[in-house]
Order: C-alpha cells, then structure tokens, then sequence
C-alpha cells in the first residue's frame, strides 16, 4: 500500500516509491548548458527593381496630388487676380470672335475693355500663372462672356440649311451682277466726266 | 342665272389668257446658255447660278432675315424677281474661248422686246460689256449683261422687275461668299 504522503511531500517513508526513484533517477533532470545551435549567416539583398519602382510610383504619386493641389490653389488664387482673367477673356473673346459666323458676336465695348485691361502691364502675373490659367477656367469664363454679351447682342435668326444655301446662291448671283453692273456704272460715268471736262 | 354662269366662265378664261401671257412674255427673257456648255471644260473656274422658283423664295426668306441694312435694300430691290441665271468662266490663258459662243447669246438680245441699255468696249483686255432690259408696258421684265475679256466671260439674265442702279450701287458692299470657286473636273 502507497503512501500518498510521501508521493505530496515526502513525508514518512515509502520504500516502493523510493525504489521507483532510484529506478528513475537516471532519467532525472540535471541542469546543463544550452546546446550550441548552428550559425546560420543571411546576407541582406541589395534594393530590388521591384522595391524601385515600389518608390517611384509612390514618389509620381505624391507628385501628382502636390500638382493637383497646386493646380487648385492656383485656380482659386487666380480668380482673384485682375490681369490672370484678363488673359482668359481675350482667349474666349479671340476665339468667340473666330467662330462667330452669326451665332455670337462679342461687343465692341466688352472687347475695348479687354485691350485697356491688356496695357496695364505693371499688373502681369508671372508666365507659369497665365498658362496654368488658360487651362481651366477658359470653359467656365467663358459661359460668363456668353451669358454677359447676350445683354449687348440682338437675337440673330437662324437659317435652315436650305435658306442658307438659297442665300448664299442668290448673293453670289447678285454680287456677281451688281460687280458687272458696277463696271459699266463706272464706266458711264467716267465718259460723261470726260465730255463734261471737254465742254469746259 | 346661267348668263351669269356664262359670264364668269368667259371672265376666268380671260384672266387665264392675260396670265399665260404674262408668263410668257416673262419667260421670254430667257436667254439659253446651251452654246456655253462647251467652254465648263476649257475654262478654269465656272461659276454657275441657276435661281428660281422656290430656291428664290428661300433665298428671299433669308434675306430679309439679315440684319445687315443692304441685305435688306436688296431684299427690297428683288421681291418680284422671278428668276436669275448665271454663268461666268475664267481662263487661264488669253483666247481659249470662241468670241462666237459669246456673240450667239448678244445675237439672242437682238430679238424682239430687247433694248441694249449700256455698251461698254475697252482696248483694256479685249472688254467689251452690254447691258439690255426688256419692259412688258411699264414694267421691267428681263435683265442681260453680258460681258467677255481676253480670260473671262461672265453672262448675267435676270427675269423680273430689278432695281439695277440699286445693284450696281450695292454692288461692292454686299457681305457676299467668296467667287473663286473651283470647277469640278
């Protein structure tokens, strides 16, 4: 029969277990040092293309959004600036006046004040600010010109393709008589200012 | 009942005839360019303008939409217009055209109800330009130029009633498309 309290805190005496450790006691733990473990040596790789180009496109990333950034700074820094619009309004007002056929006329008055604006000179922003200007307001200016000269200008009729056609046949054929009928207006008169000048 | 019948029939029948002769009378200002045909494939530029019917009346429509006051003068000047024909040739060279096509259309306002209005000749490239009118009472009914240079020949028929001192007036100051236009080959 064991006794449990030699087995809890070796208590009393217990001659099986005691025979069980001597037994065992070789398998006993005896504190040693640690194994030597071998070396192993890594060497660090050099930057990678990969990792490269990992940087690059953060870095063009980060490029963009600070020119982004410029770029919308500029825009609203610009809309403030006299001589930054002035550019603008000549550029929709040259072009405006370029395609204007019949549908958009610019009045004479609206391109007056545009000159006057160009010969403030002391006004002139530096080169980079007008060409990043021209970029996008130009769309939203120029709605402002169109909607500013529909004050100045008379409704202009539209023609249909036919009348256009019709119009255009009918001046040529005009032109072309009164051009011919001209001729011998001029004619006629200068004869009769010869005669006149031979009377005298 | 029926006389009155009768009457209005006879009536209509005779606002039918003064009409047919009137058309015809109109018509008779007609110049044929047949004989110019030829010359669309010697000469280097041709213009030609052929205005009637309701391209006139689209072509009136849009004038008197114009803003531009000689438009609208012209407009004026053409309201009873009833047709307006034109062939002009420029040539490259000096005599590359017969002066006998041109002489057979002058040989046509020799007819009847033709009156030469202007006759211009100058030593200048060979120029020689007329001018005549035909007048159905007091009404104008046809206009003809007809003009040849040593390079060119231009011949103009206008039927209908036409203000031409007005034309010739207004002649360099019509917002007009360009003339140079090219011959189709």
């Amino acid at each position: 029969m064991m006794k449990e309290d030699y087995l809890w805190d070796k208590t009393g005496d217990d001659a099986e277990i005691k025979k069980l450790e001597n037994t065992l006691a070789a398998f006993r733990y005896q504190e040693t040092a640690p194994p030597v473990l071998e070396q192993k040596v890594f060497t660090l790789e050099k930057s990678s293309p990969r990792r490269f180009f990992r940087f690059a496109f953060g870095f063009a990333a980060f490029a963009s959004v600070v020119a982004v950034l410029s770029l919308l700074w500029f825009q609203l820094s610009g809309s403030k600036t006299p001589v930054v619009e002035t550019v603008s309004e000549t550029n929709v007002v040259n072009r405006a006046q370029k395609t204007a056929d019949d549908s958009f006329v610019a009045p004479r008055e609206t391109v007056e004040t545009i000159k006057a604006f160009d010969e403030t000179k002391p006004f002139i922003a530096p080169k980079i600010v007008k060409i990043r200007q021209t970029i996008a307001p130009v769309v939203r200016r120029r709605e402002k010109i169109t909607a500013r000269n529909k004050k100045f200008t008379e409704p202009v009729e539209t023609l249909t393709k036919e009348e256009q056609y019709a119009y255009d046949q009918l001046m040529l054929a005009l032109t072309i008589t009164g051009s011919k009928l001209k001729i011998v207006q001029d004619k006629v008169n200068g004869i009769e200012e010869q005669n006149a000048v031979v009377e005298k | 009942m029926k006389s009155f019948a009768q009457q209005l029939s006879k009536i209509a029948l005779l606002a039918v005839f003064a009409l047919s002769a009137i058309v015809v009378n109109a018509q008779d200002a007609r110049l044929r360019f047949e004989k110019l045909n030829g010359l669309e494939t010697r000469a280097r530029d041709v213009i030609e303008v052929n205005i009637e019917g309701k391209l006139l009346d689209l072509g009136r429509r849009a004038m008197a939409k114009s803003k531009d006051p000689n438009a609208q003068k012209v407009a004026e000047a053409i309201k009873d217009l009833k047709g307006i024909y034109v062939r002009v040739y420029n040539f490259e060279n000096e005599n590359e055209y017969n002066i006998a096509d041109v002489d057979e259309i002058r040989a046509q306002l020799t007819a009847p109800g033709w009156e030469r209005l202007a006759n211009v000749r100058s030593k200048k490239n060979n120029q020689k330009v007329d001018v005549f009118t035909m007048f159905t009472g007091d009404i104008m009914s046809g206009v003809a130029v007809v003009l040849s240079e040593s390079k060119s020949i231009v011949v103009v028929n206008i039927i209908g009633p036409i203000d031409i001192e007005l034309l010739a007036e207004l002649g360099g100051k019509l917002n007009i498309p360009r003339m140079d236009i090219e011959n189709e080959k």
